[in-house]
């Protein structure tokens, strides 16, 4: 779907496919997330590489100061029980930060395709179903949707799933939206350079379109990785009980 | 939902989400392994490093109030002996010092007597001096006087009663 | 013809969509505006203080964010175009 201004019309598309494999749309998503991966892989070997124990150099600094952080906010928002979630908290960070940052190259942000977010929000569903029914049983977590009187139990079961929708739907539209007004801004300001005349070398998407880029990828992206892992800890965090955490 | 090989903008496509999920679960194994599991090796290598320093350096302090005590119980009985020798000397040279006194006194005591003695003998040998001259001095006046009248021999016998008088205390009394 | 009041009606829900802009607007400019009380009162807690109220903002958007998503999918991916 897109726009017509003269003979031009803005397009805002979603993800090209690539190619299939069996069945499954190998989209541009995927493919800028691979490239994403290898780029924190590449990161965090090269971080954790020839560490030393007594002589840190700078690198090992950062990889211990990232480490520390994480486990930090985990131990905060999920007790000192919950460590073993960090490195996950870490994964969707740094994959979500990454993800939005790749639209500084020009290239479409990983976390702009509403299919990554909401594979994102439903592992955090899943993990707090699952820390629900570690915590009560199977039993106690199917009583548990019929509190506090039974006639809320559908009440519950949308709150449930309001869950990951809310979250998906908060980061992708957080980055979509950034998506969608620099492209319109892009054609508005292509238009403008048509209209004075100067249709050959349009002047004016030279500068401002990086100004906006500022705010819609790196303060959204860090922002919307930040609140996503921040959501997740609490959410999964809140499964547990009380007295489980500190 | 397709548009010139293009999703739709707002698509829910399972392809994307099944691999995401792969990526985000290789993304993970990978960082828990080679960030976190690397990582928190080394911090416990060096909490395990720390704690030993720390039990070493306890073990060092429990060493160091040992000698702490050995050396005060040192120098406490350091400083018995030291009153100790300083009362020794103070009595040694009390000892000393009378002994030099007693020693000062007997010597002035010697002198003195020496002295006495000398006085004594000076006085003597003025005495015999004075004898002599006085014998002289009678003979030559009793020459003068009893010139021819009494011989030489009865002179002298006679001077020489004088002068055994005149050395005398009976003289002397005069 | 059809389309023509489809894509009409749909620019016009998409404009109402944006309407629910305003209450995210209202109720992050007052949680953003305690927020700066509070570590007027107690600067040194500011660090808590801001990731709190960031996280309260990101729950305050939600209805903002959905009413973006409801204008961007009757722009975009405008569902009614299919059904004439």
């Amino acid at each position: 779907m897109g726009f017509k201004l003269g003979s031009e019309e803005v397009v805002v598309n979603g993800p090209k496919v690539a190619f299939k494999v069996f069945g499954l749309n190998v989209t541009e998503t995927v493919i800028l997330s691979w490239v994403v991966m290898a780029v924190i892989i590449g990161l965090v070997l090269f971080m954790t590489h020839n560490m030393s124990k007594d002589n840190p150099s700078k690198k090992q600094v950062v990889a211990e100061w990232i480490v520390e952080t994480v486990n930090g906010m985990v131990r905060d928002s999920m007790g000192s029980k919950n460590l073993v979630y960090a490195p996950y908290m870490a994964t969707i960070f740094s994959f979500s930060i990454f993800g939005s940052l790749i639209s500084v190259l020009g290239l479409r942000p990983v976390t702009g395709d509403f299919s990554t977010t909401l594979a994102w929000a439903l592992i955090t569903f899943f993990m707090i179903q699952y820390a629900k029914i570690k915590n009560d049983g199977i039993l106690g977590y199917f009583i548990g949707f019929s509190k506090p009187i039974a006639l809320l139990t559908p009440i519950n079961i949308i709150s449930e799933l309001a869950t990951p929708v809310s979250m998906s739907i908060r980061h992708f539209g957080n980055v979509a939206s950034g998506i969608v007004i620099t492209q319109l801004l892009y054609f508005a300001l292509t238009g403008l350079s048509h209209a004075i005349g100067l249709s050959v070398f349009p002047v004016f998407t030279i500068g401002i379109p990086a100004v906006l880029s500022v705010y819609f990828d790196l303060f959204t992206g860090f922002m919307q990785a930040f609140i996503f892992t921040m959501l997740t800890m609490a959410n999964v965090g809140a499964a547990y009980p009380e007295e489980e955490q500190n | 939902m397709y548009a010139n090989g293009f999703l739709s903008f707002l698509s829910i496509d399972y392809g994307t989400i099944i691999l995401v999920l792969i990526n985000t679960f290789i993304l993970f194994l990978v960082i828990k392994h080679f960030l976190f599991g690397r990582v928190n090796k080394i911090i416990e290598e060096r909490q395990a490093d720390v704690r030993k320093t720390y039990e070493e350096a306890d073990k060092s302090m429990v060493h160091a109030k040992e000698l702490e005590t050995n050396y005060n119980e040192l120098l406490s009985s350091a400083k018995d002996e030291s009153a100790e020798i300083v009362k020794n000397a103070t009595k040694k040279a009390q000892v000393r010092s009378d002994e030099i006194i007693s020693n000062a006194k007997a010597e002035a005591g010697s002198i003195i007597s020496r002295a006495n003695e000398e006085i004594a003998h000076e006085k003597q040998r003025a005495m015999s001096e004075m004898k002599n001259e006085i014998s002289s001095i009678a003979m030559m006046m009793a020459e003068k006087i009893i010139q021819k009248e009494i011989s030489q021999k009865d002179h002298e016998a006679l001077i020489n009663d004088f002068i055994e008088n005149v050395g005398d205390e009976a003289w002397q009394q005069k | 013809m059809e389309k023509a009041i489809v894509l009409a009606a749909s620019a016009i829900g998409a404009g109402l969509a944006a309407i629910a802009g305003i209450g995210p607007g209202i109720g992050e400019g007052f949680a953003v505006g305690k927020a700066c009380e509070a570590i007027g009162r107690q600067p040194e807690s500011s660090g808590a203080v801001t990731r709190t109220m960031f996280i309260g903002c990101a729950v305050a958007e939600s209805t903002g964010i959905y009413g973006l998503v409801i204008a961007l999918i009757l722009l975009f991916a405008n569902p009614f175009l299919g059904k004439l």
